[in-house]
């Protein structure tokens, strides 16, 4: 079952994208070729036969850049379709170069999905990392530039665990295979890559990088950052990790504090930013549990997640859009302003929460049955009241200060671009249909699954949960209300290591450099001006003309340097990266 | 675009029947437990799960409980204001 016969990699059509958008001109074609990908990505995806495709040998490695089982395929299915709307909504988008980072990400994460090695794992996991924090840079403005880099930091670290963790287990088992570890026998380096991918996942404490940066992102671009990152750290946590009970208890841990700090939260981006973390948990605590039963219910919770988080993320980013603020303190009122994305809006919340005839309803509770079967009652219990936090905060805190709660916004609404509207229905049509229609869900999970979900119990007893929170928030509507401020995270941990690097580079270092500076005038220099008196006389008598164009040509090449260091960080990143793409591209073709 | 004016008109006639929303809340959740009276679980998943009612309360007592606890306690402690961070520069 070798060859590319019946396997067109997902990714390609991305890559094609972000190499050929840079040639056309014309925004009125460009445009339109911004769906094609996701489209060839959706077909692809469904014409897929299970096996291993395309192995490459490279470096001596061997190189499995096509997996695909029923695993790889739900994840690549929500991940096309994700791809397709999301750039739909990107359409109306003039800048070029943030649907190049889009696509570059997009590839990234299919990469990721499909990869049967680590090299390979890593190789796009690394591409992810870089292009999403173009996305986020590509904002343009202080803050998001900030938070670009405290997000590029933070998962450069993820990926250097990651990588030792790849290097070290290759030295000991020699092999860079991606298979399950076994939880009772891993070694310490599997536990090093399992940190890495936990980076990956936002698991608490390692999650601040992601309230911290998708808030500051484009419009456009937090839709796609919802999808992907996270979700492609659950994929090689089910992969690799499944069954590791810590996970069971983090994911748990997640899903509370995430919801908590949503209860707190005013800026409506960051809000659904937390319950990213909150949402993934569930999926974590899956997979930790990993009965057959927890581990479909994190992969349709996977799916389910990616369709309504984008499409929350599509309504905020609406309103921040068209009145140019997320914040709940300044927003009120709009509901008959922005009546459609209002209705997108509340059948996103109802999916996350879990009302029967959305997704979440399905897969949320395949989740939690699954994890009181096994006998985690306490984590099942855990989760139910992070469901609580997730209504409380997504479904009413959210909507009611942004949509309904007096003082109204009275500034002007911008008219949002007809795409926008488009994606917003695709996503919020598709929340409906896999809600009434699971077993179109149910025929992508990798394990048989026995679950009726709408047995009268789990429906009555969801809505008497969802309704009485409601009679919760109608009790404490006044205590809610939502204050300007920054809620301190763990980002603090390493804003503040930030901040006594900044202080050695300022003082003690400074006080070196001044120190050396001076040495260097006194000594160096006049060495210098010495030596260069004594070439010049050789220069003028001897060899001026034999090699006249040297020194124009070093000139030359100190010009084109000085125009590459610009001094700021963000070009040198993506310089490094296109350098390195260079090399690997060399060797390849060398060997 | 018309669909949205209409919509938009429904939107304000809702909300100026809100008492009338509000008695449509109350009878729902009171149905929820009516209901609740005759169906109960085949195998609970929680012991506690057969009470009628049960999950009416954790709702109501949880979401009480959690703004409580995050808004009076947490948020005092951990908010700073909006500019905590940009003092660095």
């Amino acid at each position: 079952m070798t060859g590319l016969s019946n396997f067109i990699h997902p990714a390609l059509g991305f890559i094609a994208l972000a190499l050929f958008l840079p040639f056309v001109r014309e925004n009125k074609i460009w445009r339109w070729l911004l769906p094609i990908p996701g489209i060839i990505a959706i077909m692809g995806v469904m014409s897929m036969q299970d096996g291993t495709y395309g192995p490459l040998h490279w470096l001596g490695l061997n190189m499995v850049l096509g997996r695909v089982d029923k695993l790889s395929i739900i994840f690549a299915h929500v991940f096309a379709i994700e791809a397709l709307v999301g750039m739909i909504f990107a359409m109306h988008v003039k800048d070029k170069l943030q649907h190049i980072a889009a696509a570059l990400y997009i590839a990234g994460g299919f990469g990721r999905v499909f990869s049967g090695d680590y090299v390979t794992l890593v190789l796009f996991w690394e591409l992810m990392s870089v292009a999403s924090t173009f996305i986020i840079w590509l904002a343009r403005n202080k803050r998001s530039t900030q938070a670009g880099f405290r997000y590029f930091i933070f998962h450069t670290m993820g990926g250097l665990f990651l990588l030792g963790g790849v290097l070290l287990r290759y030295a000991d088992l020699g092999t860079f295979a991606f298979t399950p570890v076994s939880p009772g026998a891993a070694n310490y380096y599997d536990w090093l890559i399992l940190l890495g991918f936990c980076v990956n996942a936002a698991v608490v404490p390692l999650h601040a990088w992601l309230p911290d940066a998708y808030p500051e992102a484009t419009v456009t671009g937090a839709v796609f950052l919802s999808a992907f990152t996270t979700k492609t750290a659950v994929y090689v946590l089910a992969r690799g990790f499944s069954g590791f009970e810590i996970l069971g208890v983090m994911g748990v841990i997640m899903a509370i504090y995430g919801a908590a700090y949503a209860t707190i939260e005013n800026n409506a981006r960051r809000i659904l930013a937390y319950h990213i973390v909150s949402q993934v948990g569930y999926m974590v605590a899956g997979i930790g549990i990993g009965t057959a039963m927890t581990v479909d219910g994190a992969c349709a919770h996977a799916y389910a997640h990616i369709l309504y988080k984008g499409l929350l993320f599509m309504c905020a980013g609406s309103i921040l859009y068209a009145t140019g603020t997320a914040k709940l303190t300044k927003l009120g009122g709009l509901a008959s302003r922005m009546p459609l994305v209002m209705i997108c809006y509340m059948v996103a919340a109802v999916s996350i929460s879990g009302f029967p005839l959305f997704n979440g309803f399905i897969s949320k509770n395949i989740t939690i049955t699954g994890a009181a079967l096994s006998h985690h009652t306490w984590l099942a219990l855990g989760m139910e009241i992070a469901a609580v936090g997730t209504f409380l905060s997504v479904g009413i805190k959210l909507p009611y200060f942004a949509f309904w709660s007096k003082p109204e916004y009275t500034g002007e609404v911008k008219k949002l671009p007809r795409n926008m509207y488009v994606a917003m229905f695709m996503a919020a049509f598709l929340c409906f249909f896999t809600g009434v229609y699971p077993q179109a869900l149910y025929r992508l999970l990798p394990f048989p699954l026995e679950y009726e979900p709408f047995a009268p119990w789990q429906v009555l007893s969801s809505l008497q949960l969802l309704g009485f929170t409601g009679l919760g928030f109608y009790i404490c509507r006044k205590i809610i209300v939502p204050h300007e401020g920054r809620n301190l995270d763990f980002d603090i941990v390493y804003r503040f290591v930030g901040w006594v690097g900044l202080f050695l580079a300022k003082y003690p270092v400074a006080l070196i450099d001044d120190w050396w500076t001076s040495v260097y005038r006194r000594i160096g220099l006049a060495g210098l001006l010495r030596m260069a008196k004594g070439s010049s006389i050789f220069d003028a008598q001897g060899i001026d003309g034999v090699v006249d164009g040297t020194a124009k040509s070093v000139l030359g090449l100190g010009g084109i340097l000085a125009k590459v260091q610009t001094g700021k960080l963000s070009d040198y990143v993506g310089l490094s990266a296109l350098i390195g793409i260079g090399i690997i591209a060399l060797v390849y073709f060398m060997r | 675009m018309s669909i949205t004016a209409s919509l938009s008109r429904l939107i304000l006639q809702a909300k100026a029947n809100a008492p009338l929303w509000k008695k449509a809340f109350f009878s729902v959740l009171g149905i929820l437990v009516g209901i609740n009276l005759f169906l109960h679980p085949h195998h609970a998943h929680f012991a506690m799960e057969t009470i009628t009612g049960f999950w009416a309360i954790f709702g109501v007592c949880v979401c009480v409980a959690m703004i409580l606890v995050l808004k009076k306690i947490i948020f005092i402690l951990i908010n700073k204001p909006e500019a905590f961070y940009d003092r660095s520069e």
